[in-house]
């Protein structure tokens, strides 16, 4: 009898009601009036209606970015100062963190990640990992393009000190969990940039990789120029060749 | 060895180490910076003072790290502790950085919230 009313109460609790996931998409946008109101709307439509929410973090963009979402109301947080892309994260991550969701997405502004891919990196997070990357890489195989090199670059970097091979390591469109959110929210030197994924696989994350497919940018400049990109790979390889590992790991 | 520092050194060096000095004391005079920022300034000069006005110690000090001449023992001297300014400022712009990105986020954040709470209160409003 007693041995049943155990077996019993093991069934129940693996039945236990567990409340669907709070997802946060977190939009970053500077200067993107030409194509925001259609990502935004695209996003809208292509989401599961429950439990998904979206904030788009206006970098003080000197276009009609406030303006537009002001008038389409869209749910944004408007920066009084330009912080570049890792400023206008944290700030999204922020918000997450202090409304209580469970799992923060970010992708472009300029539409090139498409959103039919969030539930699948959901997923993944769903199944026990702390980051969910959208690769275009994972199936597919990695042209050989002088952005491609830099890209080659890192992913060994990152092999080579944490062990762990991530097959697009620039790749804009992750998914972190609960306890990513509140360190890359609430610390110094977490942009939301492959040093610091590499970071955290040292500290333990399990960082799991989708397919995804991503277009090209339509309309409005990217963060990167030639010479931006030359000098973001130099960093990032620094932070992760010479740095991250003389960081404290708890 | 000959002890004499030129002359004309040492009237520069004084020269340099008074005006420093007094262009200090006057930005605290007038409150354009902080005492605590200046004192690394203010004891500088004074001790660039006290080279120039008795170089006896400063042949003692070169003669004992090594150095042949004196003024290369100054000039070397000056360049570590420039060294060391610089270094001390990068961390001091770069916690400013960070302080400023801070506060900016949370001003976003606070505008935010402001907003989300009158569009609540306006809604609340019009159903009455």
């Amino acid at each position: 009898m007693w041995g049943a009313t155990v077996i019993f109460k093991n069934i129940l609790s693996t039945w236990e009601y567990s409340p669907p996931m709070r997802v946060l998409v977190i939009i970053p946008a500077y200067n993107e009036a030409e194509s925001l109101v259609q990502v935004v709307t695209d996003l809208k439509r292509k989401l599961p209606p429950e439990g998904y929410d979206y904030v788009l973090v206006n970098d003080c963009s000197r276009d009609a970015t406030a303006k537009l979402c002001r008038e389409h109301g869209f749910n944004h947080i408007n920066l009084p100062l330009n912080l570049g892309l890792p400023g206008a994260m944290r700030t999204g991550f922020r918000y997450a963190y202090r409304k209580g969701y469970d799992v923060a997405v970010q992708i472009d502004g300029d539409g090139q990640h498409r959103p039919e891919y969030i539930p699948a990196l959901i997923a993944e997070i769903e199944k026990g990992a702390d980051i969910a990357i959208g690769s275009r890489f994972l199936t597919h195989p990695k042209p050989w393009t002088a952005r491609m090199a830099g890209s080659r670059l890192l992913a060994w970097a990152i092999k080579l000190t944490t062990g762990v091979t991530l097959t697009d390591p620039t790749s804009g469109m992750r998914a972190l969990n609960r306890q990513q959110i509140a360190d890359f929210a609430n610390n110094m030197n977490y942009p939301p940039q492959a040093d610091a994924i590499a970071y955290q696989i040292k500290r333990g994350a399990v960082v799991r990789e989708i397919q995804v497919e991503m277009d090209d940018r339509t309309t409005g400049a990217s963060y990167f120029s030639f010479v931006t990109s030359i000098k973001y790979m130099m960093q990032k390889l620094t932070a992760i060749l010479l740095i991250q590992g003389f960081r404290k790991v708890k | 060895m000959n002890f004499v520092i030129t002359i004309d050194l040492q009237i520069l060096l004084a020269l340099c180490s008074v005006g420093t000095f007094v262009y200090a004391i006057q930005k605290i005079r007038k409150s354009k910076v902080r005492i605590d920022d200046m004192i690394i300034w203010i004891l500088g000069s004074l001790i660039l003072l006290v080279f120039s006005l008795f170089p006896r110690f400063v042949f003692w000090a070169a003669d004992l790290v090594g150095f042949i001449k004196p003024v290369n023992f100054i000039v070397t001297g000056v360049i570590f502790v420039l060294l060391i300014l610089l270094f001390r400022q990068a961390v001091a712009l770069s916690q400013l950085k960070e302080r400023l990105s801070d506060l900016t986020q949370e001003i976003a954040l606070l505008t935010k919230d402001l907003e989300d709470e009158k569009a609540a209160v306006n809604q609340k409003n019009k159903e009455f």
